[in-house]
């Protein structure tokens, strides 16, 4: 073939300038560390980095989410333990003041520990997070959620739970409002709460019973009423929700059970004629209530024989109430702690997952240094081959030797 | 004797022009389109002297160009492939380069974006993550903003590009056709040109490089131009011109027509066929037009998703969310050629059915057909308004037979991309209504919060309803706009609808247990329609991609464009390279073929001047013997 000057200097500059054009990508690539550099470079590597960008993004937004989490289900958990602790408090005080040999002097101490302790309680009840937000109002971060009143603090919050998003397709609430933790008690020994009537002459005192049988429970009022007849004493059931009498005459002996639609119950002590009992399915109350009517009873005293029979039972049931609020900051606390061994999986999962996205975006965008630097100093190589070949042949011609 | 000296100097004057031709040659061998000249002679008629003839010497009989037609045809034609598919190269290289580095790309603040919608999730009291969150959508508005800014500047410089490429061609084209006087008058004197018809075929090779054109030669060695499309650019002299004149059916690009008397002759985008201009043109309509779609469909979705969500919620003052973004309108162009009254409307009903294309609509006297130009799919209706991909289109007035409208949905979405609201507070990033179970309640039935059904909240969402369980298994509800349905059917966790609202009850409830619904005024520290808002990070907003997907996809789109781009144009360059090798190994000039042509001339001039002076010395030596 006849080669034309200028097509043999045009082509020795051409592969000269192809050359360095390739040596400028791979110095590129060198320089940021990464294979592809635009989406031209590979379409499809960059569409899957765009992708997994985002992923990594969201991940990222996850984790830090997880932990904020965290740090909030801590707090809450921390404050609804120091609660659990004050109950506890409460309680071990109570049983001291159920104890009859106590002068009134005593209980009265006791009601005013009692007193510290619903002090604090409302306290711990009005806690603030970090960020100044009450704790306990649901979703009325700023309203104060307990305000003191007469018969216990009434809740001025709603029952909304600020949660977080901690996963692609999981939210997790992250604080609970005061209705679950203080408000929604139920009484007596949580299923069903028994009581005796102001009126009572006796000294029969009545206990919080349990269940025997789940499937016979129903929603009714029963009445026990006693009839002293000489030494004997008897006592009718009567369900006073439908007004029947499921049985009469029944004979009463001191401590031994009563036992009527899968609820078991004790009288003890000496009724007198008139003398009713009442058992209903728990009503809820709040753990305030609770404690104000301990300290009510503690402060009303068991002077007077009469009244002796009322404050047992009375301190009895607020024993019970207690242990259900007690029970209640146990449930929040379980709830609490299951969360948090949640978070921490999670985020060890997540964490994982990070680094395999990491891992598989860096396959896809970052380069492999040797092979570039091999594929460089060849590059290098043939670009001075290229020069030297084209300086020789464009160095001489005909025209040098004639 | 004398016939001596003629012999001698025709070999001498042969000689001379052998030489003045490589002279030439080597003269040229930088210019670019000329062909190397050979002298073609050769011997003059022979004198005959008895029994033979007696040679006369030798003669020039022209000089003539080494030149294949088909050669030169073949490089013209690679030089109009190649130069298209440069131009594309460069141009969707530089929007590539744009879109996909990781400063300028839209992710990093997208990501941004999301985070601070979650940091008010956590913290909706926090003023510092309202603000935070509004400067970071913000930023986001800007970032679609800027990307598109530059799109409308690579829009801008390919219609300038088109113009100055359309003064190339008509300046070609003038100096073409007076090349085309000059090489015809010499022609009809009897010699053919040859560096006019180097300088015309290089003209043509230019002209080439421009738009796609056929030639074909006259008999008086002049040639007649024509386009891709047939239409003529240069009859003999007779030179046409292009002109850049907005396009009829969108009058913000610029289209090529021929000029004529009248209004010019619009020339369709296929009559271009290659060359520069097309390559413009290419970019400009598909490339471009997509990417900006594209992204002004990432505009939409994004601002149809977050403000429908806003809307959902209630922000600091209690008042219902509006909107957080407003974003470009969808625009129409009504062909400058149609004859009728009508003019079309159009607007965006459902962005999450978008297609991210242009659509004409034509009017053919009974129908409308609605051409969704990115897959040619047309859809005929005899009335409008219709909603087709998620916009409505709407005409007023009459439209004349044939008259077409250009509807461009997202084309200037991304433009138009705005934060809407400027006060912290106004963020809704708590939900309107609130659930509770009343305290008394002795079941163990548990609400859920409620979800505000969309697209748009319901009247009657923040009136209180109270659900009332009569048995464990049946509630009443009682609130205005529920119509108090009584012994509703329980089911423990099933979804219980009134209002636009949605909420759950769980576990078993007891008769008697009621349940409220009521407006969350006051909720301050309620985060959930904030975390409803960052969950759209997630959620597949159009066309089964997510906001970010979204981008993505329009990113490996161009990705693609530009990688098939490149790879193309290697490939015409090699084809071009090649037929210019072809070309240049039978027309170019090489120093070292005319060196020794040079040296050949040489000696044969100077042998031929040795000859003359032998001549001489012998004319001489007759007059010396006579004397």
């Amino acid at each position: 073939m006849r080669i034309s000057s200028s097509m043999l200097h045009e082509r020795g500059s051409e592969s000269i300038g192809s050359s360095q054009e390739r040596l400028f990508r791979l110095q590129e690539q060198l320089s940021t560390g990464k294979r592809v550099n635009s989406p031209a470079d590979d379409p499809i590597a960059a569409a899957a980095g765009v992708r997994l960008n985002d992923t990594i993004a969201k991940n990222q937004q996850f984790l830090s989410n997880q932990v904020a989490a965290k740090n909030t289900v801590q707090y809450s958990e921390q404050v609804v333990g120091e609660i659990g602790d004050t109950l506890q408090t409460i309680r071990e005080r109570l049983i001291q003041g159920a104890n009859g040999s106590l002068n009134a002097s005593d209980r009265r101490s006791i009601a005013d520990d009692l007193r510290s302790a619903y002090g604090n309680l409302l306290a711990l009840s009005n806690s603030r997070d970090e960020s100044g937000n009450f704790l306990f109002s649901g979703g009325l971060a700023t309203t104060q959620p307990f305000v003191d009143a007469p018969d216990g603090a009434t809740y001025a919050g709603d029952q909304g739970r600020r949660s977080i998003q901690v996963s692609a397709s999981r939210t997790i609430p992250v604080t609970e409002n005061g209705v679950e933790v203080f408000m929604r008690v139920r009484t007596g020994n949580g299923v069903f709460a028994t009581g005796a009537a102001a009126a009572n002459t006796g000294t029969g005192v009545i206990d919080q019973g349990s269940v025997t049988n789940l499937s016979q429970l129903t929603n009714d009022i029963y009445q026990v009423a006693f009839t002293v007849t000489g030494t004997t004493t008897t006592y009718d059931i009567i369900d006073t929700t439908t007004a029947t009498t499921i049985s009469t005459g029944n004979a009463y002996t001191s401590g031994s059970g009563i036992q009527v639609a899968g609820m078991q119950f004790s009288v003890s002590g000496a009724p007198a004629t008139g003398d009713t009992f009442s058992t209903r399915p728990s009503p809820t109350q709040s753990i305030f209530a609770s404690v104000k009517q301990a300290i009510a009873a503690l402060d009303r005293g068991r002077s007077l024989p009469a009244d002796q029979a009322r404050f047992d039972t009375e301190i009895g049931a607020a024993i019970g109430n207690i242990d259900q609020g007690l029970e209640r900051t146990l449930t929040v606390r379980a709830q609490m702690g299951a969360s948090l061994r949640e978070f921490e999986s999670m985020t060890d999962s997540t964490q994982g997952l990070q680094d395999a996205l990491r891992g598989e975006l860096s396959d896809l965008i970052d380069l492999d240094y040797a092979s570039a630097i091999s594929q460089f100093m060849r590059e290098q190589q043939g670009l001075e081959a290229a020069r030297d070949a084209y300086a020789r042949i464009s160095q001489k011609t005909l025209f040098d030797v004639i | 004797m004398s016939s001596l000296l003629q012999i001698g100097s025709s070999g001498l004057m042969t000689a001379q022009a052998n030489l003045a031709t490589t002279g030439h040659n080597i003269a040229n061998v930088g210019t670019p389109g000329f062909s190397r000249q050979r002298v073609e002679q050769s011997t003059n008629i022979p004198q005959l002297i008895g029994g033979g003839f007696i040679g006369k010497g030798s003669h020039v009989t022209g000089i003539e160009r080494v030149y294949d037609d088909f050669l030169a045809a073949q490089v013209r034609e690679a030089g109009t492939k190649q130069s298209a598919t440069q131009v594309l190269d460069t141009q969707i290289g530089r929007l590539s380069n744009l879109l996909g580095d990781e400063a300028t790309g839209l992710s990093p603040v997208m990501a941004d974006f999301f985070a601070s919608i979650h940091d008010i999730a956590q913290h909706p009291t926090d003023p510092a993550a309202r603000s935070t969150f509004l400067s970071s959508a913000s930023t986001l508005a800007g970032r679609v903003r800027d990307i598109d800014t530059e799109l409308q500047r690579l829009r801008k410089d390919a219609n300038l590009a088109i113009s100055r490429g359309v003064d190339k061609a008509n300046t070609l084209i003038g100096k073409i056709a007076t090349l085309n006087d000059q090489i015809s008058l010499a022609n009809n004197a009897g010699a053919a040109p040859n560096d006019l018809l180097d300088q015309r075929d290089q003209l043509t090779r230019e002209l080439g490089q421009v738009i796609k054109i056929t030639t074909f030669t006259l008999p008086d060695g002049a040639i007649n131009v024509f386009m891709g499309s047939g239409q003529s650019l240069i009859t003999g002299g007779v030179a046409y011109q292009l002109q850049a004149v907005p396009d009829p059916k969108f009058s913000d690009d610029l289209s090529i027509g021929l000029a004529t008397a009248g209004a010019p002759i619009s020339i369709p985008y296929a009559a271009i066929g290659g060359g520069e201009l097309s390559g413009y043109l290419t970019f400009r309509d598909s490339v471009l037009n997509d990417a900006q779609n594209g992204l002004g469909r990432v505009a939409q979705a994004l601002s149809g998703a977050v403000n429908e969500q806003h809307r959902l919620g209630q922000d600091r003052y209690g008042a219902p969310g509006g909107d957080l973004f407003s974003v470009g309108a969808a625009q129409t162009y009504s062909d400058t050629r149609n004859t009728g009254t009508g003019s079309v409307a159009a607007t965006i009903v459902d962005s999450s059915q978008l297609r991210a294309s242009d659509y004409l609509v034509r009017w053919d006297g009974a129908n409308y057909s609605i051409r969704r130009l990115s897959d040619s799919t047309v859809q005929t209706f005899a009335t409008l308004p219709q909603t087709v991909d998620g916009v409505q289109i709407s005409i007023a007035g009459a439209p004349a037979i044939n008259d077409s409208f250009l509807v461009l949905p997202s084309r200037y979405a991304a433009q138009g991309l705005q934060v809407a609201i400027s006060d912290p507070n106004r963020i809704a990033a708590a939900s309107p209504i609130r659930t509770a179970a009343a305290t008394a309640n002795l079941g163990n039935g548990t609400i859920s919060q409620a979800t505000v059904i969309g697209p748009s909240p319901n009247p009657n969402l923040q009136q209180p309803v109270t659900l009332t369980f009569t048995s464990a298994a049946t509630f009443d509800v009682n609130g205005t706009g529920t119509g108090n349905p009584t012994g509703v059917a329980f089911a423990a966790g099933g979804a219980i609808t009134y209002n636009g609202w949605s909420v759950r009850i769980d576990a078993i409830p007891r008769a008697g247990d009621t349940f409220t619904i009521t407006s969350n005024i006051g909720g301050t520290g309620d985060g959930s329609n904030a975390q409803l808002l960052g969950a759209l990070q997630s959620r597949q907003v159009v066309a089964g991609e997510t906001l970010s997907g979204l981008y993505g996809s329009m990113v490996a789109d161009v990705g693609n464009d530009a990688n098939g781009a490149t790879i193309e144009n290697d490939a015409y360059k090699r084809i071009l390279a090649s037929a210019e090798e072809a070309h240049a190994s039978v027309s170019g000039v090489n120093l070292d073929e005319e060196a020794a042509n040079l040296l050949r001339y040489q000696s044969a001039y100077q042998a031929a001047a040795r000859f003359i002076s032998i001549a001489g010395s012998l004319f001489e030596e007759l007059l010396n013997s006579i004397r």
